[in-house]
């Protein structure tokens, strides 16, 4: 049994003994409503307006045995409590109180019950975490002033709200914290996350108690339970639903008696459940049975498991296996990426995510480290975007203690630290935050003398790293050593050594080993050859770890090679999908690009009759290559050009920028681009071919001859044009001049952004930029940003009937700065009139019509 | 399980033989890829009619009434009302983000493709209630008609919607996750030896005319 990570009282020790079956109470709301409560009450406010009730419920469930009564408090926070007319502290306070009366002298204990908040986290939603934390924190002060014994948070789905709960339990208060969430019959919770990364996460926070409560009947939460008892190292907490709801005349009932409940509780209790107690539907006599099982109780040990990392949705296993750690998303040498950062947008860092995990990267290395852009606001930006979107798990890559503490803070999962050194200064700062969050570290052996140069050298710095992280109770199995790269042509000697460390390490340490291998080949010529080279090598002596870029030439080829020869890729399976894979892809690269030069440079008809083959599902490039992130999109198989109909793209020369930017065919226009460019100045080539291009596209549109998703695949492919454009122009330190700001937002309350979105590449392709605000934006920050930046065009989206308030408020905002501020408005719910009467000066119909805006405003 | 058709109105389509073959290709793919990833899931419970007046239905267990002169005609016939609430979950919103992120115009056809599969999804849970109850009336929401979007909040809570599908409301009254619908199902009593014929109402949501309806200009379900 693990230790205690708080202090307690006696009454606790009594009460959570190892061989003591721990006994909670049943179902409040099913009780409550026994008793009469009306649909529409309050639960909680009962606490303050009829405090006798509540005892009286929480005395039959001691009568009936319970070690632990929980605090009617389940929706006591701010957000749930903002109608009721009492305050947070109001209502814990009564419930602790209630609850301490209703026990009397009994030893019992009174658990602080904290519920989940009711609003989704962000991206999805608009809670973030430390708004969580806020909301959590309030509870949690007024339950410890109170007297509570222990804090229970429960009926949790979202591994994020979960955490911020369990800090602000850590973090203001010093009493056990127990934890269960809510699976689904799928085994996940509605956000993702299952059992396994539950248990990683939070026992990585020092959670005392964890498992599962609610959604399911017993029956069903058994495959669940069995799975929590096989990985979790904490003791198990269970709280099933008395079977499934079922509606009868208005009322809900559940399904399984008390006696099935006790059946099924008395097999969760032999197979190590430690805690146990009832969810909805149960009542008393579910507790007095329950009651029965105590010489039933088989207390287990703590499971046996690997090392893993994880994110809300996937664990990566860094024990018995290799793991390859993506180093892309960081901006030096990554012009693309810095603009990004620079302009707080995190597309690219997620596109660069994707690829690398379609290249075969697991884990994913995070830096945001670049002069004038604030590290820490980017990185959690990225942690915000990445959240649900982006699955694997992360490293955070910085220098700055700060930056760690607060992305590890932050990150829904358990990852890694990049990194800690052996000096003092490093070991001192990184060693407790490490331990606080429960992260794996990248260990590198140099300390203050530099980096040694003998294998024995490095393996002392280790050792050291390994004794040190001791004494902050980090076990050396979270330490992944790095036995550090040095170049091969400018310390040729030194290089065999660091395979030598990696041996002594896998050798006489149970830590693990990592490499950000690359470093080897720098000055040389053909570096892929060096790396891939030096990566078998490394595998050989037992590398354990790699930070590298999974796309570059050779190194998944040598990973996969490695693991067919060293046996375990049995069979080679794996190996050889992944050749055939390989083979197909370079097919269809290789048939497209044929037909791209083909088209770029042939006469037109050449051109014409090659695009007509592609476009008609004819060659190859038929596919659309699963991790590609283009969109070259074929016609759909068989459709013939005449069918096609109305689409009138077909009536267009093949070769025209107009066709080629309706159908997609990014790869042709890039290459006609480029062809083009040798001839003709850049800014010409805009202004001659990509926009009237686009002009004539619009047109088509607002004739309803084509419609939205060509319109907008036509400004999405020419962005990729004015990427070339953009890199021609600066070869000769010329910019394209922007053709004018536009500010878009999506007002406060509407998370609605598809068509923002759409006027947004619209504009974009046009040449404008766009300063886009998001969604559910404060209408200060409409304002104050508009102000700051000297923003001429300001365009709002609403979508709700219920959100065109903010969208007058914002309006009304702009206006009394008394700047020259022309505003547009969209939205499906509004209409020209509607617009005009909330002060607005454009009503869009679409999202062209906010191109045609922009271009009056910036004539 | 989608229908393409749907789709392509939801993206200003309104006849399937003025879609391009890229936008065909796209809306096929991404449809085919949001069936295979994603599982809807419902909650729904039957509640009694305690009472009804020509401006609303109050149900036994919904601590507010129906407030709205169309709810109330078109459940006149009704004595007990199915409450129901569906959702695509979180990753639908997480898949089309993704999508977005890659390529605007995908993002676009992947939100179409959710939003045409949430209704199947819905057409599905109606299924069952049929199969329980019997004949039902349109399949009615919050925010059709004079029915304000306000009401969503007592049915999520007394369909315990938060805790059994994850599915709640925000301060400005926006179901999350977005691919969610909150709907009303009237169950229509049985006529020994009357042949029910099934009224022409020319619009989906059940509303004689459009007049009303705060959607009009934009409404893909128009005829």
């Amino acid at each position: 049994m693990s230790e205690l990570h708080n202090t307690s009282s006696a009454a606790f020790t009594a009460l959570f003994a190892p061989e003591h079956l721990m006994i909670f109470d049943g179902a409040m709301g099913t009780m409550l409503q026994r008793y009469g409560m009306k649909p529409g009450t309050l639960p909680e406010a009962l606490n303050l307006v009829d405090p006798a009730l509540i005892q009286r419920i929480h005395r039959e469930y001691l009568e009936a045995g319970s070690d632990v009564i929980t605090t009617n408090t389940f929706g006591a926070n701010a957000y749930k409590l903002s109608t009721s007319g009492y305050s947070v502290t109001e209502v814990v306070t009564a419930a602790v109180e209630n609850a301490k009366a209703a026990r009397g002298e009994r030893q019992a204990l009174i658990a602080l019950d904290l519920g989940p908040i009711g609003k989704m986290m962000k991206p999805i939603g608009a809670l973030d975490f430390d708004g969580a934390y806020e909301y959590f924190k309030e509870q949690i002060v007024a339950g410890v002033a109170a007297g509570a014994d222990l804090i229970l948070i429960e009926t949790m789905s979202d591994l994020g709200e979960t955490r911020a709960a369990v800090l602000a339990a850590k973090e203001n208060s010093s009493l056990p914290v127990f934890a269960t969430m809510t699976f689904a019959d799928d085994g996940r919770t509605l956000t993702g996350t299952d059992p396994e990364i539950m248990i990683l996460s939070l026992e990585a926070l020092g959670i005392d108690a964890i498992g599962v409560n609610c959604s399911l009947g017993p029956e069903e939460l058994e495959p669940i339970i069995q799975r929590i008892l096989a990985f979790a190292k904490v003791p198990v907490m269970v709280q099933a639903n008395a079977g499934l709801p079922v509606s009868v005349s208005g009322r809900t009932e559940f399904s399984v008696d008390a006696a099935t409940f006790a059946d099924f509780g008395k097999r969760f209790v032999q197979g190590g459940v430690k805690i146990i107690g009832g969810c909805c539907g149960t009542t008393p006599e579910f507790i007095q049975a329950l009651n029965g099982l105590r010489g039933d109780y088989r207390p287990a040990p703590a499971a046996e498991r690997g090392d893993y990392v994880c994110s809300a949705q996937q664990k990566v296993a860094l024990t018995g296996k290799f793991t390859l750690v993506g180093e892309k998303i960081n901006p030096s040498g990554n012009k693309g990426l810095k603009a990004q950062f620079l302009a707080g947008n995190s597309s690219a860092a997620i596109k660069e995510a994707f690829d690398q995990i379609n290249h075969g990267a697991e884990v994913l290395d995070v830096c945001t480290s670049l002069p004038a852009v604030d590290e820490m606001a980017v990185m959690s930006e990225i942690i915000e975007a990445f959240n649900g979107l982006i699955e694997a798990p992360l490293q955070f890559d910085s220098t700055k203690p700060a930056v760690l503490e607060r992305a590890l803070r932050l990150y829904s999962g358990v990852a890694i630290i990049n990194s800690v050194n052996g000096k003092p200064s490093s070991m001192e700062k990184i060693f407790p935050i490490a331990k606080k969050y429960g992260a794996y570290i990248v260990a590198l052996c140099l300390d203050e003398n530099g980096i040694p140069e003998t294998a024995d050298g490095r393996m002392a710095v280790a050792r050291k790293l390994i004794d040190t992280a001791a004494t902050y109770g980090i076990d050396e199995s979270r330490l992944m050593i790095d036995c550090l790269v040095l170049t091969a042509s400018a310390q040729q000697a030194a290089v065999m050594e660091t395979l030598k460390g990696i041996r002594a390490v896998k050798t006489t340490t149970r830590a693990l080993t990592t490499l950000g291998l690359s470093n080897v080949s720098y000055g040389l010529p053909y570096r892929a050859l060096i790396n891939r080279t030096y990566f078998a090598m490394a595998l050989t002596s037992g590398l354990d770890a790699v930070i590298i870029d999974p796309g570059a030439e050779g190194i998944m080829d040598t990973l996969m090679a490695f693991r067919v020869l060293a046996n375990q890729d049995q069979g080679a399976v794996a190996y050889i999908d992944y050749q055939n894979e390989k083979a197909d892809q370079a097919k269809q690269d290789s048939d497209a690009k044929d037909a791209v030069l083909a088209a770029a440079h042939a006469s037109a008809a050449q051109a014409a009759a090659l695009i007509g083959q592609l476009t008609n599902g004819g060659g190859a490039a038929a596919a659309v290559p699963p991790s590609s992130v283009t969109t070259v999109v074929p016609a759909a198989a068989g459709a013939s050009q005449g069918a096609g109909g109305r689409s009138s793209a077909n009536a267009l020369p093949a070769d025209s920028f107009e066709r080629l930017l309706l159908e997609g065919q990014k790869d042709v226009i890039l290459a006609r681009t480029k062809v083009l460019l040798e001839t003709t100045p850049p800014l010409d080539v805009v202004d001659l071919h990509l926009i009237p291009a686009l002009d004539a596209i619009g047109q088509r549109y607002e004739a309803k001859v084509i419609f939205l998703p060509q319109l907008i695949r036509a400004a999405e492919t020419v962005t990729a044009a004015f990427e070339l454009i953009r890199a021609k122009l600066s070869e000769s330190s010329e910019a394209m001049t922007s053709k004018g700001r536009v500010l878009l937002a999506t007002v406060q309350g509407d998370v609605h952004d598809i068509g923002k979105n759409l006027v947004k590449v619209l504009l974009e392709s046009y040449g404008y930029d766009v300063l886009d605000l998001g969604r559910d934006v404060p209408v200060e920050k409409v304002v104050s940003t508009a102000v700051a930046e000297n923003i001429q065009l300001v365009g709002l989206s609403a979508l709700m009937t219920t959100t065109v308030s903010s969208m007058e408020e914002t309006i009304v905002a702009l206006r009394a700065t008394g700047a020259p501020i022309r505003i547009m408005v969209g939205g499906a719910v509004l209409t020209e009139s509607y617009a005009k009467t909330i002060g607005a000066d454009d009503f869009c119909r679409d999202a062209r019509a906010g191109v045609s805006v922009a271009a009056k405003v910036f004539a | 399980m989608i229908n393409r058709d749907e789709v392509l109105r939801y993206l200003g389509i309104r006849e399937p033989e003025q879609a391009d073959p890229q936008t065909l290709a796209e809306v096929e793919a991404l449809s085919s890829e949001l069936e295979a990833k994603l599982v809807g899931r419902w909650i729904y419970n039957p509640f009694p009619v305690e009472k009804k007046t020509a401006e609303g239905i109050w149900l036994q267990g919904l601590s507010e009434p129906l407030l709205g002169k169309d709810i109330a005609k078109l459940l006149a016939p009704c004595d007990t009302v199915y409450l129901m609430a569906c959702t695509l979950g979180p990753q639908a919103e997480r898949l089309i983000t993704l999508k977005s992120h890659l390529s605007p115009t995908a993002g676009l056809i992947a939100d179409a493709c959710a939003s045409a599969l949430t209704e199947a999804w819905c057409d599905k849970c109606e299924a069952e209630i049929r199969s329980r109850a019997g004949d039902l009336t349109f399949r009615y929401s919050p925010g059709y008609g004079d029915l304000s979007l306000t009401i969503q909040k007592a049915i999520l809570e007394a369909l315990v919607a938060h805790k059994r599908i994850g599915v709640s409301l925000s301060d400005s009254y926006l179901l999350t996750p977005r691919k969610s619908v909150v709907a009303i199902l009237g169950v229509l009593p049985k006529v020994l030896g009357e042949e029910t014929t099934p009224s022409a109402k020319p619009h989906r949501c059940g509303l004689e005319s459009c007049d009303l309806c705060p959607l009009k200009e934009t409404c893909t379900r128009r005829r």
